[in-house]
């Protein structure tokens, strides 16, 4: 039994680690409206600024943790509401959620290339001496490293509870989240009170960031990632309202953690990950248990009926005497496309090619859950992990040729995709999203690090795609064998996109009870599309192995869903034209910064974080906009150039040109005095 | 057998009792205002009927069918559709699409294959069934517009015009009035009417206008927390006494 309390009892300030971190997530939801997945990267930079302004500057801890915690973190919190969160659309929950796994992504890079990518060991503790052991309990000894997160943790919840309790701030803050617009109507200062929670979940953040720090040997922005990831368990214990209950969750969560750990054999590859994994496999449950996490984040702004109606899509806007040339230019361009990578441009850059058009297909996946689907899928580098390690191990176990292990890697990655959808179909889009968040983590750590899946640290090394003597792993010919299989996945999303399902599912995003009481199975309509989603990302696994032939679950870790959902959502997941630009984008960009010095590696995530920032403007993606807008100039064009060859007056007396005006021509047909929508002006 | 049976049905959130045991039954053909002042449960009736809430206790059917155990969708395709106190549309489609959606439901579920193979374009049969709904309902011209630039007047007709081309067997109306002026409300009354006796749909009507309710329905329940406090004609309903307190705030004289 004393073994047992031992164990127990090391959990409790293990525990309280991940209890700030989720009473930071907790806080930044309830005040801002944002589950700021980004939290962990802004720990990490204020821990950073922390180290570097002691071991470097050499400055007194208790002032560099001021300037770190007090300075800097409240800073970054209201840039970031100031320069971002501020302009998203109200009630944009996925505009939200990508924007914070945005941020995410960018600080880390930021900052490497900020301070250089220099490993930093033992961090400074800010306010007990780490190794000096205080007190014992029962046999355990607490030294500072325990008692610092466990103290500050607890003092952190009281404070917050008082002054939501005690203080106005709380009330308003609650309903700038519900409606920054309806808020300022009734006299708040909207935007005052965001900067205030904004800056508060920050100075969280940060002292977060300082007591977390000498936790590891040295300080790494991915073990900032992951203990945040595992906080997002406690923050749901907390039903991200509650502050007691996130401590409490924290303790449990630390107590589980250290017993299973106590309790397992060391040294095995399950116990490793089941201890790794077991906060994800507790998120999920509890995602898919209580009652009230499914639908977080639904309501609606109260102001949507006075926002004006989206814009048309580019191919409403389009003339119609553009689509021949426009067919014609395409074909020329594919055309030109693949003679040139069989010709003429060099051997890297082909087979960097060959990776744009796999992750193409991948990302193809996006386009039906985000674009039709209307949801946010956390997990598709995973799905595109488990069509290549399935295709992969029955090549090399049993000899299956590699050619049709692209559609049996789809076929697989759709059967697991069925898997993940049916606990999520009750699931609103953030719970959704953690759910597939949860699900990536535990293949991360459960599943693929095992020889008979992702073929251990080692990896698999995948045999070649052959037909007949023809070898179509080899880069040049792999373009052409991934051109194909990218354009049969292309018009297989196309037909769903114009067809019944596409309406289905458009039905469904607009008004699920309303799809149901017509007798639409929702249900069903989700898991097809998720099904058919996990397909795109499988068969595009199977391409982006087959290129590489070595691959290993580094290759599809979680931060690659991350990364994926960022560069998508720029480039537009609302097309199939997005969805491979996206992929040709992200491949050639990647080629491009090979040419830059070795420091700014992280270039290019941070440019499809930025990227992200778009959303706010249009969130059709970058690509449909520019579409749209050049549709539009050509049309004005067109439609001046028809007036002059007909003698007619100049082009200012004349009707509204084509398709400028096409959110607009439908008013002659609405009643007067009830068609204008009223814009409102968004927060001055 | 009556088209709609309901027996003793409960359900209470937290801690109120939204219905305390409503029995009703409704003939095929028949039409039914529901009334009673806010928060009586008349919503909260229709979701029970419909399947978006879990009932505490009774028992809901509907042409001897027995629905408790039945997803929502299932209960739309036995038919009954409805239509929602705040509506509920699809932003992103137009209006013609709108009844496109319920007319491809009512066909009931295609298999997978053609689910995904099926044309989105509408055949010429369909065509003509949903030219004829949006002629009744008046939204003809409206018939490309996406949804999301409608007024609230505009998106009531086309939430009915969308039940109604489910050729439902009953009809659960929420408030089909709320939003629009005297002179549409008098308009839909009627097409309301003369749609559900042609049709014979049977319909179920809550509404707050009691000039439409009287222009539309024969039979009235009035209902106040949770209860049925009073049915029959709807002059006879108003002027029982018990429903008099429950609308007017009176003193019911002692019994």
């Amino acid at each position: 039994m004393g073994t047992f309390f031992d164990f127990a009892f090391t959990g409790v300030p293990y525990g309280c680690d991940f209890a700030i971190l989720a009473v930071g997530l907790v806080l930044t939801y309830r005040a801002t409206g944002v589950f700021n997945l980004a939290f962990g990267a802004q720990a990490y930079l204020s821990a950073l600024v922390f180290y570097v302004l002691v071991r470097s500057s050499h400055l007194p801890v208790w002032a560099a943790a001021l300037v770190a915690i007090l300075g800097l973190s409240p800073a970054v919190g209201i840039f970031l509401d100031r320069a971002l969160f501020r302009l998203l659309p109200p009630g944009a929950t996925v505009g939200k959620l990508v924007l914070s796994v945005g941020i995410l992504i960018a600080i880390p890079n930021i900052t490497s290339i900020v301070f250089g990518p220099a490993t930093r060991l033992s961090p400074p503790s800010l306010v007990f001496n780490l190794n000096e052991v205080y007190f014992h309990v029962g046999s355990v000894p607490v030294n500072g490293l325990e008692l610092g997160p466990a103290v500050v943790t607890v003092l952190v919840v009281l404070v917050l509870l008082a002054l939501l309790r005690w203080s106005s701030i709380g009330l308003r803050m609650r309903a700038v989240v519900e409606s920054r617009r309806l808020a300022q109507m009734e006299g708040v200062n909207a935007s005052g009170v965001s900067s205030f929670a904004w800056g508060l979940s920050s100075v969280l953040a940060g002292l977060a960031g300082v007591l977390l720090a000498p936790l590891d040997a040295s300080l790494h922005s991915s073990d900032y990632t992951s203990l945040v990831v595992s906080a997002m368990a406690v923050a749901v214990f907390g039903l991200l309202r509650s502050l007691p209950r996130a401590l409490a969750g924290g303790v449990i969560l630390g107590v589980i953690q250290t017993i299973v750990a106590g309790y397992l054999p060391s040294n095995s590859t399950l116990s490793g990950g089941i201890q790794a994994a077991l906060p994800f496999l507790l998120l999920a449950a509890l995602l898919v248990g209580v009652p009230s996490m499914r639908r977080l984040e639904e309501s609606q702004d109260p102001l949507s009926v006075c926002d004006p109606p989206a814009p048309p899509l580019a191919a409403a806007v389009r003339d119609r005497r553009l689509e021949r040339p426009m067919r014609v230019g395409f074909w020329l361009l594919v055309v030109a496309f693949l003679v040139s990578s069989a010709t003429w441009i060099p051997g890297d850059w082909v087979y960097e090619l060959g990776i744009g058009l796999s992750l193409s297909v991948v990302f193809l996946s996006y386009t039906l859950i985000t674009g039709m689907a209307g949801q946010i899928s956390l997990c598709q580098a995973t799905f595109a992990g488990v069509g290549c390690f399935f295709a992969g191990q029955l090549a090399i176990r049993l000899g299956f040729p590699m050619l049709a292990g692209i559609a049996i890697g789809g076929a697989a990655a759709a059967v697991v995709g069925v898997v993940v959808a049916v606990p999520a179909l009750r699931l609103g889009r953030l719970p959704l999203a953690l759910l597939t968040l949860a699900f990536a983590l535990v293949a991360d750590n459960l599943i693929f690090p095992y020889s008979w899946a992702g073929g251990g640290a080692s990896g698999l090394f995948l045999p070649e795609i052959r037909v007949g003597s023809m070898n179509l792993s080899n880069p040049r010919p792999f373009v052409f064998l991934s051109c194909v299989v990218l354009a049969i996945c292309a018009i297989a999303v196309l037909l769903v996109q114009r067809g019944h399902l596409g309406r289905a599912l458009a039905a469904i995003r607009g008004s699920e009870i309303a799809s149901v009481s017509l007798g639409l199975n929702v249900n069903r309509a989700k898991i097809v599309v998720f099904a058919l989603a996990a397909a795109m990302a499988g068969i595009g696994g199977v391409l982006y192995g087959a290129v590489q032939q070595a691959v290993s679950p580094n290759d599809f870790v979680y931060e690659y869903s991350l990364v994926f959902v960022v560069v998508v959502i720029t480039t537009g997941a609302t097309t199939v034209e997005g969805a491979i630009q996206a992929g040709m984008a992200y491949a050639i960009i990647a080629q491009v910064l090979t040419y830059v010095p070795q420091r700014l590696d992280g270039l290019e995530p941070i440019l499809f974080a930025i990227g992200t920032v778009t959303y706010a403007a249009h969130p059709e993606g970058i690509v449909e906009y520019q579409r749209r807008i050049w549709m539009q100039r050509v049309g004005r064009l067109l439609a001046r150039w028809d007036q002059q060859r007909a003698g007619g007056p100049g082009p200012r007396s004349g009707e509204a040109p084509r398709g400028e005006h096409a959110g607009q021509e439908r008013s002659p047909a609405i009643a007067p005095g009830e068609a204008a929508p009223i814009i409102l002006g968004t927060d001055s | 057998m009556s088209l709609l049976e309901v027996v003793d049905l409960s359900i209470s959130f937290g801690g109120v009792q939204a219905l305390a045991g409503v029995t009703l039954s409704v003939e095929e053909g028949e039409m039914v205002g529901l009334v009673g002042p806010n928060g009586a449960g008349k919503t909260t009736l229709f979701n029970c009927l419909c399947g978006n809430v879990a009932v505490d206790e009774g028992s809901v059917r509907f042409d001897g069918v027995v629905m408790d155990r039945l997803s929502p969708y299932q209960r739309a395709r036995l038919g009954i559709r409805r239509t929602f106190q705040r509506v509920e549309v699809f932003p992103d489609l137009s209006v013609e699409e709108h009844l496109l959606v319920a007319e491809r439901a009512r066909l009931g579920q295609p298999t997978l294959w053609r689910a995904l193979s099926r044309r989105g374009r509408e055949s010429a049969s369909e065509r003509v069934g949903i030219q004829e709904m949006m002629e009744r309902f008046g939204l003809l011209e409206l018939a490309g517009t996406p949804v999301a630039a409608l007024s609230l007047g505009q998106c009531r007709l086309v939430e009915l015009a969308r039940a109604l081309q489910g050729r439902p067997r009953m009809l659960l109306a929420d408030e089909p009035s709320s939003g629009l002026d005297a002179f549409e409300t008098a308009e839909l009354a009627s097409t309301l009417r003369s749609m559900c006796e042609e049709e014979g749909v049977t319909l179920v009507l809550v509404e707050h206008d009691l000039d439409m309710v009287r222009k539309v329905v024969g039979r009235a329940v009035v209902l106040d927390l949770g209860r049925i406090v009073a049915l029959g004609s709807l002059e006879q309903v108003l002027a029982d006494p018990q429903v008099r307190r429950a609308y007017l705030g009176e003193e019911a004289p002692a019994s």
